[in-house]
Order: C-alpha cells, then structure tokens, then sequence
C-alpha cells in the first residue's frame, strides 16, 4: 500500500531552557505518518517521545522552544500540506482538538474538575463550531459518550470527573478528544496511569475506533507489547533522537540499532522466545550535556571511535527500515 | 443539587456544637480563673460584703458551672444580662457597636481584594520576572509588619503631616436603613457621610487589612500558577479551546483555594479589630471586648466571644457553601 | 577576578555549613553509637540544603538579622548602659522625653551610688521616655523578654498540637474524629481574641504560682533578665505565655496530622506494623523522623508570627506590665506622647520588624530548600562549577 502522508515531521529541534541550562530535547528528528496506520514512538522516559507528539501541534510548554524544523500536515489525501510552524496561533487553534486531537497519560487531571463531563465535551464541540450551544452540546455529549462505551452515558453526561473511575474517565477523554471527527489521534501514554485490566479495555476501544472511523493513531508508549498489539510501523527513540523506523514485523524480527536491540531484550518480546531478560547497563544520558557522537555510544557494547565523534548518518537498510548508526554506514561503504 | 443541599444540612449541623463549644471554653476560662469579680465590679477592697453577696446571686457567680453557662447564655439571647461595668444591656451594648467594626472589616476587605489579588495575578503572570520579585518581597514585609507600629507612622503622615484623615467621631447620618452608616450612605447616594465615613475609616481599615494584602497576593500567586500548569490547562489548549475559555478554567480552579483564605481572612480581621480600634480610638466591639476585660466583667467579656463567634462561623458558613458552589468535589 | 572572589566566599560558607553538620553527625553518633552510618544519606541531603541556603541572598540575609537579634537577646542585658527602669530624670530633669542624641550628666553622689551608676556625660543613643528611662537600653532588654517569651510559647504551645496530629492522624477512626472535633473548635475562633481573652485572666493565679514556687520565679527572672522586685509584674508576662500555648496549637495538629496520614502510607511504616512493632515506637521512630522537616520550616516561619502576636498583645497591655521593656510595651507607653516623642515607637517597632522578617526570610527560603526541584537545580550548579574547575 503507499504511503499517503497526513503529517511529515523534518529535522525537528526542541530546547529546555532550564535553570540548570539548555536541554536539548528534540535533535534533529524526521518522520511520516500515513494516513490510515497506527504509527508508534517508543523509547525509555524522557526520551522526548512526548515533546516530539506536543511539537506537531506547537503544544511545547515553556520554558520549552521549537528551535527550527518543519511540520507538514495533510488535511486531504494528496491535498496541499499546510506548514504548522507558519500558523498564527488561532489557526492553530482551529487545528487542535479538531484535525488533530490528543489523549494525554493521566486521565485524572486531563480533566477539569470543577466541569460535568457533558460540558466538557460540548465546549470541545462549542470551540470548533461543531454545535451551536454548549446546551446543544452536551445533548450530543451523549452519543459520544456512547461511542467510546461509556455505560449508562445519560447519567455520566452530568458528572464530575471525580465521579467516575479512572477507565471511565479517559473514556470520557478519548470521547472527547474525537468529538470534532479529527484526522489524527495523537495518544500518549493513554493506559500508563490505569490499572492493567481497564487498559486492554482502552485499547481495544481504540482499535474499535480505529477500525470503525478509519482513524490514524500516532500512539506513544514505552510497552513493547503494546506495540506490537497495535502498531503498524514503530520509530524508537533514545536522548531526542530517532535511532530507528521500521515496520513493527521487521523491527521484532530484525532489530539492527544496539538500542533497539537490548530494548527488546529487555521486554518479553511478543513475536520471539527469549530466554532471559536483560537490563540495559548504564544509565540515560543528561540532555544539558547530551554525549558527543552518537547519543547512545556510553551504553554501546559495538561502540567504535567514530562513534564518539560524529553523529551517525540515517541509513536505509531497506525500504521502510532505516537506522541510524555507524556500524550500518561501515558495512555499506566498504 | 441534592448533594448540595445535603452538604449544607450537614454543614449548619457542625455549626451549633461549633458555636457551643468556642464559648464554652471562654466562659470556663474567664469566670473560674479570675479570683472574684463581683469584689471588683464592687469596687475592690473597700466594697462592702452585702454588695458582692448580692452582685454573686445577681450574676450566678456561684455554683454549677453548666448551669451557670446555660443561665448566661440563655439570658444573653433573651438581653436580660446588664454589664455590671456599663449598666447597658450587654446584646444591645454589642449591636450599638457593631457597625463599627463592620464598617472596619467590609473597608479592610476592600483593601484586600482590590490590591491582593491583582498583586498576586500580576506576581503570577509575570513569574520569576523583577515585578514578582519585588511583589514577593512587599508580601513577606507585610506580613513582617507590626501593624500598630505600621499605624502611628501613617497617623503621623496622613493625619499630623498632610491632615487628609481624621481621627475623631463616628460619622453617623440622620436616617437608618441596615443600620451601617457605610451600607446606608451607599444606598441612598449620600457622598457627604460617605466622604466623611471613609475620611475616618480609610487609614484604620487599610491597617487592618494589610498583613491579610501580603498573605493574599501570595496565595492568590501561587494557586494561579497551579492552576495554569495544571494538566487540565494542556489538554483544554490541546483540544483547541479559545483563550478566554481557558482562562476561564485557570479562574474558577484558581479561586477555589482563594476564596478559602479570603474567607479565614475575613475572620483573622475580626481577630486584628481590637488592636486597630484601640489605635484609632473606634468605639467597636473589638474595644468593648478590652474593655471588658481591663474591668474583669466576663459577662461582657463571653456576651462579645459569643458574638464575634456567631459572626465568624456565619461567615465560615457562607464560605463553605459558596466553596461547595464552586468546586463539586466537596459536595461528595 | 570579582567573580573568582565571589565563588571562593560562597566555598567558605559552605565549608562552614559542612563542618556544623559533620558536628551535629559527630554528636548524634555519640548520642546513639553507628547514628552517622545509618543516617548517611540524610547528612548528604542536609548538606545540600545548607549549599542551597546559602545560595539564596534572602535566606542569608534572614540568618544575619537573627544573628543579630540573638547575640543582642543574649548579651543585650550586658552591654545595656542603663538599667531598663532606671529613671534618668533623678540625675537630670531635661532627660524626659530626650530626643535621640541627648547628652545627659549623672553627677556624682549618693543617689548614683544607691542607684549603681557611673557619673559621667552619656549620649542617649535613642532618646528617652517621660520616665527619663534610656530606649536604647530597654530596647536591648526588650529582645531579651521577646526572645524568652517566644521560645518559652514554642517550646510547649505546637507541641501540645503536634501530639495530637501524631494521636489522631495514627489512630484514626473515633480517636481522630474527636480530636479533629475538638481541634476544629479552635480552629472556628480568631485566635488572637481567644487569646486575648485568656491572657486578661491568667495574671492572678500566676503570681500566686509564682510566689508558692521561688525557685520557678527565680529561674524565670533570670531567664527574661529583670529585678526581682519586678516578678508581680512578670506574672502578666507569662499569662500571655500561657494564653498562647492555649491557642498556638491547632494549625500544628492539622499539620501534623497530615502529615502522619501520609507518612503511615509508607511501605516501611506497614512492614513495621507488620513486624508487630510497638505503636509508641513506630510513632516515635519511624514516623516522627520523617516529618520532622516540613514540622520545623513551619516552626520557623511561625515563630515570627509568635513575636508578632506577643508584641501586639503587649501593645493592647495585655502582656508586660511597666516596667518591663518589652518591645509592644515600649510602644504602647510611647504612644501618649506621639507624634512629639516619635522615637517611643519608631526605633522597638523597627527591631520587632527587623526580626520578624528574619525569621520570615529563614521560613521562606527554607521552603525553598526542601522543595526537590529548586534543590536539584542548586546540586547541578554546584557539580558543573566543580567540573568546571578541573
């Protein structure tokens, strides 16, 4: 199947600017979601899978900035891309929660507390024009809360979000954050803060949803099984950086980066028996004085001089599989 | 809205055990300790013991102490107690008094919200910038501040130097509809007792007010800081929601602990009356309660804690409702 | 080269908060033997929180006004020229109400010698008041009487709040309920019109106390530097002592209770609980412990408020009766003679504001220092200067 781009993220640089100094969150990173697929960011926390999920939208808090980079996004298949980091701010406005819509980790404080449900959702509608009146809105509210499975939705329109369990609320969230029909559901971390049984549960709503609206999910998360649950192409992170993209089959079959490597053995890996887990040594580097090189090459068992010194180059081991390190440039120049 | 109404049924029912109790405990206090009032009311040394025999049967000085509380509360209510130092009924003593303290706590009030909040909104806005520096700074100062010390310089400056304030009588005009001379002039328009009212009770209420200005701003500061790096805020940018709105949600999260302390502030006012009206010479039951107490009357003495007690449980009370109003997870 | 001179001050401090911490490690390990072995990391920790201390100007700035109040409380009586009731118009009647500055002569003779003063010319620093007594004596006696009475009203009044909140918050169930009840109560009162209250009619069965127990008057007399003559008038002193304690407990024992709350979450409190540890003993050591921090910033920021409650109590003549020379006291006998005598009441408000905000300061950056993500910042700056000087 081609690849009809909804969003192209190119050379994407984001920066901290913290007390301690600037931390370099985001260096340099390039990819592209197709329209239709379930396309995944993994890596270990603070890897900056989330800052890079924010930036398509321009949602980076302070003291975070989008230092340079290009964000295109598709609205129509094959359309005219529009450059998100040339809008004005109420045209970005128009864009979130409507095109583009987000379910963040915490369900517990993704939600205003001092908001029913119902008004919750008719404000998301009410801000895109979707319904004429809040009033409106929140009768809709209703069928939304049905769509993502909400039981008895009539009595949970009018609730607090303290009212309701912690599945129940990102429910509400995923109902919310699809109230407008969006193009691109951006979930980070959407089952992180729930227990594992309410989870599955999420998940599979989301895959329902998928299927049923032909949604394309840009899913965030740090569980290799999850990935291979849900995703249709993977890119891994590590410090900021795309190590690795490759559609999920060959990456559980053929990892080549070390990272993704003693990533997955460090996971129960879902498509090949491992024998034992193992923990990757060393730890994750400061981004203030990110490593010099390779962002990988302290924790490196392969590490070579080059490594130290110069940034690896992204190479295309395949069609669809590139890496991003000096042991595959080697093998390719000699 | 049935939570509602529950919340405030439960709410009025911790209040008289409340009430009660506060009193109690001063009247314990102030009529077991002092070793015999009626030979002071009497007196002193030289009074004769047919007095005091009389003045201890007049106001049960002796005997059990719950009936004593239960004889002088109930006669309180029913304004049947005279002061033994005054020779007024002491109710009426306090609702003639009144007013003026009122007056007082509504002027420091107005002081407090028109100047505490906005500091802390502006210290909030403009985070870690010189302008929140210099606010936070003011705030600890303030809250350093002895008042009354804070009060004989402004006398000095605004009374004896510019002579913009006076210091003498209780500006009271000739027609009573509240009984607030302040809420009164409002009502009808009368800008001559208003100018008058305010020319008296500006200094003294801004003196009573300033410790709470500081203790404001940084509350005021710091929840609103909560609130807009509150994830809720994220996610209402993150599903496109105009600015005002979300401002809107900052607001209304950011009140919650706001109109809290404003409302204990309300009482720590009342607690600061009787340094500000010995100051400034305000004939208000902050006054009458030292009084009372520089004559040993405790009659007076509980007749003012119950009345003071009364005013700042109702207003804990409205607090606590409007509370429940704004944030549906106290309803539970 | 300003800059190297700054770095290497800042070293000096914090080579100065080491050596006191190593000795409080040294004496506690003394105290209780392998104390400093097993309590590695929160020495660590401490040292950091002091580096972080004394990176913050407000916070040294707070430590140095208290430094100073201190030394003058202790010493204050000392160096004091005057006695704080002597009356100087004995020797020289143009001393009352002398302005800043005056000079004024004690002739020599029997009155100075009965008196115990050295004849000779002195330059009332501060002026004096209608009584011809030295201000800036009384006010260096004063920080004694504010320093005594606030320590002797911190030393009992949030405790008996912090034994509550530790009852309560562990108990639970109807234990808590009554003593949240009962705490609420206080809770629901202005406390300075309680106390206010209380303090008017303590004053009676003090003296009486007081004059049962000498021992007790003399040890107190001692404490707050006054004559023994004088010990009548102390008794209004400590009835607002006490008046205090009555009313200085109750945010303490929500505090506390809290605290305890979520300190019994913790997996060791339950493994503890599970050992079949005694409920006294795990109280006592392995929660008290743990929320002793958030427990002493709160006394710190609070004991500025106690010097302020006292003063303004004095102030109404609720707490020191002439002639001691309390600082609201001061206030309070200057206030007939303003604004002409303005002096009465500028100089003892100013030190009651200089010491409050110390301690104000101490509290605010002290909240500063616990707080993890303001301290991390500090360990980085310190890390990188100390690569950096490689």
């Amino acid at each position: 199947m081609e690849c009809q781009p909804i969003i192209e993220v190119k050379d994407l640089y984001v920066n901290f600017y913290t007390y301690a100094g600037i931390v370099k969150a985001i260096d340099g990173v390039s990819f592209k979601i197709c329209r239709g697929e379930t396309y995944c960011l993994v890596g270990e926390t603070g890897c900056g899978k989330s800052v890079t999920a924010r930036s398509l939208t321009r949602l980076v808090p302070p003291p975070g900035r989008i230092e340079k980079g290009v964000i295109l996004y598709y609205p129509e298949p094959g359309g005219k891309p529009i450059n998100i980091m040339e809008l004005s701010e109420e045209e970005l406005r128009k864009i979130r929660g409507s095109e583009i819509s987000y379910v963040f980790q915490d369900p517990n404080t993704s939600l205003d507390p001092l908001y029913t449900i119902g008004y919750q959702i008719a404000e998301t509608m009410h801000a895109h024009g979707t319904v004429a009146s809040i009033k409106e809105g929140i009768r809709k509210a209703v069928h939304i809360l049905k769509m993502v499975l909400m039981p008895d939705p009539e009595t949970r329109v009018k609730n607090y979000p303290h009212e309701l369990s912690g599945g129940m609320k990102q429910r509400a969230v995923i109902g919310t954050s699809l109230s407008n029909n969006p193009k691109l559901l951006i979930a980070d971390e959407p089952t992180t803060a729930l227990d594992a049984t309410v989870q599955d549960q999420i998940m599979d709503l989301l895959r329902k949803l998928r299927r049923d609206r032909n949604l394309t999910i840009l899913l965030i998360t740090h569980n290799m099984g999850l990935v291979a649950e849900m995703c249709d192409r993977v890119a891994v992170m590590y410090a900021g950086r795309i190590v690795e993209e490759a559609d999920v089959y060959e990456l559980f079959n053929n990892p080549l980066h070390p990272y993704t490597k003693a990533l997955l053995r460090a996971v129960p890996n879902p498509l090949k028996r491992v024998e034992k887990l193992e923990s990757i040594p060393g730890t994750v580097p400061n981004l203030i004085y990110p490593p010099p090189g390779c962002r990988f090459h302290p924790r490196c068992p392969m590490v070579m001089e080059i490594c130290r010194e110069k940034r690896p180059p992204e190479i295309n081991v395949k069609p669809g599989h590139r890496v991003a390190c000096w042991l595959y440039a080697e093998k390719r120049g000699e | 809205m049935a939570n509602l109404r529950r919340f405030i049924i439960r709410r009025l029912i911790t209040f008289i055990p409340t009430l009660i109790g506060v009193t109690f405990i001063v009247f314990i206090i102030a009529a077991v300790i002092p070793a015999n009032p009626a030979r002071v009311w009497a007196g002193g040394q030289k009074a004769s013991p047919q007095v005091i025999k009389k003045l201890e049967e007049e106001y049960h000085l002796k005997g059990n102490l719950l009936e004593r509380y239960y004889w002088l509360i109930y006669k309180l209510f029913t304004n049947q107690i005279v002061s033994p130092r005054t020779h007024h009924y002491v109710w009426e003593d306090l609702a003639y008094r009144f007013p003026v303290t009122l007056q007082l706590t509504i002027i420091a009030f107005i002081y407090i919200l028109l100047l505490g909040i906005p500091l802390g909104i502006v210290a909030a806005l403009k985070r870690d910038s010189w302008i929140d520096t210099t606010i936070r700074i003011l705030a600890l100062i303030g809250v350093s501040t002895p008042v009354f010390w804070l009060a004989y310089l402004l006398i000095f400056l605004f009374f004896t130097q510019l002579h913009w304030i006076t210091l003498a009588g209780t500006p009271v005009p000739p027609y009573s509809i509240t009984g607030v001379p302040l809420i009164d002039a409002l009502l009808k328009l009368d800008f001559k007792t208003l100018g008058q009212i305010l020319s008296r009770y500006s200094l003294p209420g801004f003196i009573l007010g300033f410790m709470g200005i500081g203790v404001t701003a940084r509350i005021v500061r710091n929840s609103f800081l909560d609130a807009m790096s509150a994830d809720f805020v994220e996610y209402a940018k993150a599903r496109g929601l105009k600015k005002l709105r979300i401002y809107r949600h900052v607001l209304r999260n950011a009140l919650v602990p706001v109109v809290t302390v404003l409302g204990l502030m309300f009482g720590g006012l009342l607690g600061g009356a009787p340094i500000t009206e010995r100051i400034f010479g305000l004939p208000g039951i902050g006054n009458y309660m030292l009084q009372s107490i520089y004559q040993y009357d405790y009659l007076a003495l509980t007749g003012a804690v119950f009345f003071i007690a009364l005013i700042y449980l109702t207003a804990n009370l409205v607090v606590d409702i409007l509370y429940a109003f704004i944030d549906p997870r106290v309803r539970y | 080269m300003e800059m190297a001179e700054e770095v290497y001050e800042k070293k000096i401090l914090d080579k100065i908060s080491d050596k006191v911490i190593d000795g409080i490690a040294w004496l506690m390990d003394k105290v209780r033997k392998g104390w400093k072995r097993r309590n590695k990391a929160r020495i660590d920790e401490w040292k950091l929180m002091a580096y972080a201390f004394n990176r913050s100007p407000p916070g040294l700035i707070g430590f140095t006004l208290i430094l100073i109040f201190l030394a003058l409380a202790v010493i204050g009586p000392y160096i004091a020229p005057f006695s704080y009731d002597l009356p100087l118009t004995a020797f020289d009647s143009t001393a009352k109400l002398a302005p800043p500055g005056k000079v004024v002569t004690i002739k020599p003779g029997q009155l100075a010698e009965f008196l115990h003063v050295k004849p000779g010319n002195y330059t009332l620093l501060l002026g004096s008041d209608d009584y011809g007594r030295d201000l800036y004596s009384r006010i260096l006696y004063g920080a004694r009487v504010s320093l005594v009475v606030a320590i002797l009203i911190m030393i009992v009044g949030p405790w008996i709040g912090i034994a509550i909140g530790l009852v309560a918050g562990y108990y639970g169930g109807k234990v808590d309920e009554a003593l949240m009840r009962f705490t609420d109560i206080f809770l629901a009162f202005p406390g300075l019109i309680l106390a206010i209250a209380f303090s008017a009619v303590f004053p009676d069965r003090i003296r009486e106390f007081l004059a049962a127990n000498p021992a007790v008057r003399d040890f107190l007399l001692a404490l707050f530097a006054l004559k023994p003559q004088h010990a009548g008038a102390m008794a209004s002193l400590i009835s607002v002592v006490v008046a205090l304690w009555l009313v200085w407990w109750p945010g303490y024992a929500r505090l506390t209770r809290g605290l305890v709350l979520s300190a019994r979450e913790n997996v060791y409190v339950e493994a503890a609980r599970a050992l079949g540890v005694p409920t006294r003993w795990i109280l006592l050591r392995h929660i008290f412990p743990n929320i002793l921090g958030p427990i002493l910033v709160y006394l710190t920021l609070d004991f500025g408020g106690v010097i302020l409650t006292e003063a303004g109590l004095s102030f109404l003549g609720l707490g020191a009766v002439p002639p001691i020379a309390d600082w609201g006291r001061i206030i309070n006998d200057g206030s007939a003679y303003f604004p002409n005598a303005w002096w009465l009441i500028f100089y003892p408000g100013l030190m009651i504001l200089l010491t409050v905000l110390g301690f104000n300061l101490i509290g605010d950056t002290l909240r500063d220092v616990l707080d993890p993500k303001t301290r991390r910042s500090i360990e980085f700056k310190i890390k990188k200067k100390a690569s950096g000087g490689k």
